[in-house]
């Protein structure tokens, strides 16, 4: 169960190894905070995954790992959602190569 | 005015839905709009709720109707299933509605843009209110409502529901769709994505997301302030394992503080309104059974409610404002890995410390827990946290136990509210792996920006909660006194010779002008009286009757008829034992010393005294995990639609309350001697 403790800082090594990920999927929650990434499979539940495409994670979209931990934070279309690990373990995601999330509404930050 | 026309509500009432994300500002417009008028009920047969109110739109009676706030139309969630039904018209007892006010979060138009895309597919007359445009303003964030118009296919109204701006707009805006009714709908040059079109395989979703972010990105422009940065800033904290629980603790201290300093005074009022109005029924109304009736059953019962009602305010008015500041959601994130321990989610803390101040409430606030699984056993739990009507019962045994020990008495406290939550966990946890068996819904939660709450949002919750309460609970309990009343009344019995003789003796000395002496024996007459009455009633001859049942916890029939009469309302144990022992109802709040020394020296039919430490003790841990309040159980009907949950409660409560006073009684017994 990933704790506080695991949250990698964001430095140029992590980037490093993500854009060396390319194309490979990893589950949301090994993302580093601040990296974003495309969402390619939803793999829980039926009643959670329904939550979660409501919310907008589902395959296709674009997340951004806010804060690690368990429950952790997503950034998706704007808008922060809290998600426990559990479910985060069943979402697969691909890296993005750039480290800013390029088109990600209209509350991102700066 | 004009003819009706197909799709309009009723005869001459068109029905307005409003449907919007959760935190788009829905109940704040929509108290804008019709204030305290509005109504909140169940749909029928569900534990869902809707609210209703109508208004005067344009010289016309329009109904409007509140759905629950969702992400979706995908009919996942029971509030899903029946916004969609209500949409469609097939609500029994509920008109289709005849036009759709689609609230949207401006400050966040992709993700309700795609609620907005299943909406607008039902093709009911649709009008957008775009909510938030303070704030969107001030994150420079420019929005073409007209171009946004042409993409939707229905009226922009930009609004900020919290000042009321624009809200007159969005009201002649409506007016002109409810007029217009009857031309033809103009959905034709709008292109809303569909499940054909869809882009990635087997995900109906992303054409849709797709969709809002085109539109979102083609009516938008404008250099975006770091509008989150400081919602941001301040989860860093918030959201923080330690310091999160740190904060949540606090604050919710804080409520509590803040409900049992000021709720004493509106109960203290409450509770003299009615012995007052008690005092003035026996004035004017003949003595008899009649007065009796009204005095004992009605008043008594009744105001033994409404007592309630000053905590349920407060809670519900500090609630709403905990919820709309957005604040809520970071204590249900912050708890949820705690709870989960138990088998609950995060979101059911709130509810379960609700509790402590009064389980009514606590029960109403449970219903933010999704899963009914979850919202069940966080319901059955709930009760045995200590509320406020075990307070009188604790203080009691305190004086019984450690007269003058405030020290004593301070950890015999302690024990009881810890018991009570031991339990409450623990039960938690059987249920949630016997009957309600299945892990607890993993947290998936918003959390929406920090904003300022809404002081007239929290009196509004609090008046909608305090009416379903009065409303809900009124009937049943006035019901229930009343049988209470006529138990503790029939049959009738003569006075006992020693009263009588006292009587007369009382009679002689007021002749002779000792009225003070005479004053005196006539109440110690009147003191014989009831209890030679209550011990000769149903009530009495039950707690005889049960007397056997309850001897291994080292009750006495006495305490046998507190129970019994305390059934509806826990704290009504020790008015009933001041009338068993023959103190004197009045006495037993007015003069404890009195009080304490009478019970103290009650005896049994062998000359042993009836209060020893261990029958102490155990009384303690019973009325700690006994039911015994009616308008919990009334409430909890309410939540989960049937006597059954109500009934298991109340039968699990008093199982574990009898086997704990069982256990606390010989175990007590043998340690003390
Ligand atoms: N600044 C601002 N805040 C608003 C506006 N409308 C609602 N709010 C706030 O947004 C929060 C959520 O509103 P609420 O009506 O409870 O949302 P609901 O969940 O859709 O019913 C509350 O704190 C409101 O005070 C608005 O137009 N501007």
């Amino acid at each position: 169960m990933p704790s506080q403790d695991d949250c990698k800082p964001i430095d140029d090594s992590s980037l490093v190894s993500a854009a060396d990920a390319l194309l490979e999927r990893v589950r949301v929650d090994e993302l580093a905070p601040g990296q974003c990434a495309t969402v390619c499979e939803v793999d829980v539940s039926e009643a959670s995954a329904g939550q979660l495409m409501a919310m907008g994670v589902c395959e296709g979209r674009r997340v951004e790992l806010v804060k690690c931990g368990d429950p952790l934070i997503l950034r998706v279309l704007g808008s922060r959602i809290g998600l426990s690990a559990r479910l985060a373990r069943g979402v697969l995601v691909e890296p993005c190569t750039t480290t800013a999330c390029p088109t990600d509404g209209p509350t991102d930050r700066n | 005015m004009r003819q009706a026309k197909p799709g309009v509500a009723g005869v001459g009432t068109a029905c307005v839905a409003f449907v919007g994300n959760p935190n788009a500002g829905k109940t704040t417009l929509f108290n804008a709009l019709t204030g305290l008028r509005a109504k909140t009920a169940n749909f029928p047969g569900t534990t869902v709720e809707r609210r209703q109110g109508r208004v005067m739109l344009g010289g016309r009676v329009v109904e409007l109707l509140d759905l629950p706030g969702l992400y979706s139309l995908a009919a996942a969630t029971p509030e899903e299933k029946l916004a969609k039904q209500s949409l469609l018209g097939e609500v029994p007892g509920q008109a289709k509605p005849g036009v759709v006010v689609l609230i949207v979060d401006s400050t966040n138009l992709e993700r309700n843009l795609y609620l907005a895309s299943q909406v607008l597919e039902m093709g009911l007359p649709t009008v957008v209110a775009l909510n938030m445009w303070d704030l969107s303003q001030k994150r420079g964030l420019h929005i073409d409502t007209k171009k946004l118009g042409e993409e939707l296919g229905c009226a922009v109204v930009p609004i900020t529901a919290r000042t009321g701006w624009g809200v007159e707009g969005l009201r002649r805006e409506l007016e002109l769709v409810i007029d217009g009714l009857s031309a033809p709908a103009s959905s034709d040059a709008v292109s809303l994505p569909t499940a054909g079109g869809c882009s990635c395989s087997g995900c109906p979703f992303s054409a849709r997301y797709e969709w809002a972010e085109g539109v979102g990105g083609r009516c938008t422009s404008g250099q975006v302030a770091s509008g989150g940065s400081k919602t941001e800033k301040i989860d860093q904290f918030l959201t923080h394992p330690v310091i999160g629980v740190a904060a949540f603790l606090g604050v919710m201290f804080g409520v509590f503080a803040v409900i049992f300093w000021i709720a004493q005074y509106p109960m203290d009022w409450i509770d003299g309104l009615f012995t007052t109005a008690g005092v003035l029924v026996s004035r004017y109304v003949p003595e008899g059974d009649f007065q009796s009736l009204l005095v004992e059953g009605v008043i008594g019962g009744v105001g033994g409610m409404l007592v309630f009602l000053p905590q349920i305010c407060i809670l519900f008015f500090f609630l709403s404002l905990l919820e709309d500041t957005g604040y809520l959601a970071r204590a249900a994130f912050v708890m949820d890995r705690l709870m989960r321990r138990v088998g609950l989610p995060g979101k059911a803390f709130v509810p379960l410390l609700s509790a402590h101040a009064c389980a009514i409430p606590a029960i109403m606030a449970a219903r933010v827990i999704e899963d009914r699984r979850d919202r069940l056993v966080t319901i059955l739990v709930a009760p045995l946290m200590t509320c406020s009507a075990r307070i009188p019962v604790y203080a009691m045994v305190t004086a019984l136990l450690f007269w003058h020990e405030p020290m004593m008495g301070a950890l015999l406290f302690t024990c009881a509210y810890s018991l009570g939550i031991a339990a409450a966990l623990v039960m938690a946890f059987v249920f949630k792996r016997t009957i309600l068996k299945g892990e607890s819904r993993p947290l998936v939660l918003e959390l929406p920006g920090y904003k300022i709450p809404s002081l007239r949002n929290a009196v509004i919750t609090m008046f909608d909660r305090a009416r379903i309460f009065v409303r809900k609970a009124g009937t049943v309990i006035l019901v229930i006194s009343i049988v209470l009343w006529a138990l503790a009344t029939y049959p009738k019995s003569d006075a006992p010779m020693e009263a009588v003789t006292i009587s007369q003796q009382a009679e002689v000395l007021a002749a002779a002008g000792e009225i003070d002496a005479a004053v005196t024996l006539k109440a110690q007459a009147d003191r014989i009286t009831n209890r030679h009455a209550l011990a000769h009633s149903f009530a009495g001859r039950l707690g005889r009757a049960i007397e056997p049942a309850i001897r291994p916890l080292g009750f006495d029939w006495q305490i046998g008829v507190g129970v019994v009469s305390s059934f509806a309302a826990r704290e009504v144990i020790v008015s009933t034992l001041a009338v068993v022992y023959g103190v004197g109802a009045d006495t037993a709040g007015g003069d404890p010393d009195t009080f304490r020394e009478t019970l103290a020296s009650a005896q049994r039919s062998d000359g042993t005294p009836v209060f020893t430490t261990a029958t102490c003790v155990s009384l303690l841990v019973f009325y700690v995990l006994a039911m015994q309040c009616l308008p919990t159980q009334v409430v909890t009907r309410r939540e989960t639609g049937g006597w059954k949950w109500p009934a298991f409660q109340w039968g699990y409560m008093t199982v574990l309350a009898y086997t704990g006073a069982f256990v606390a009684y010989q175990v007590t017994s043998a340690l003390v001697g």
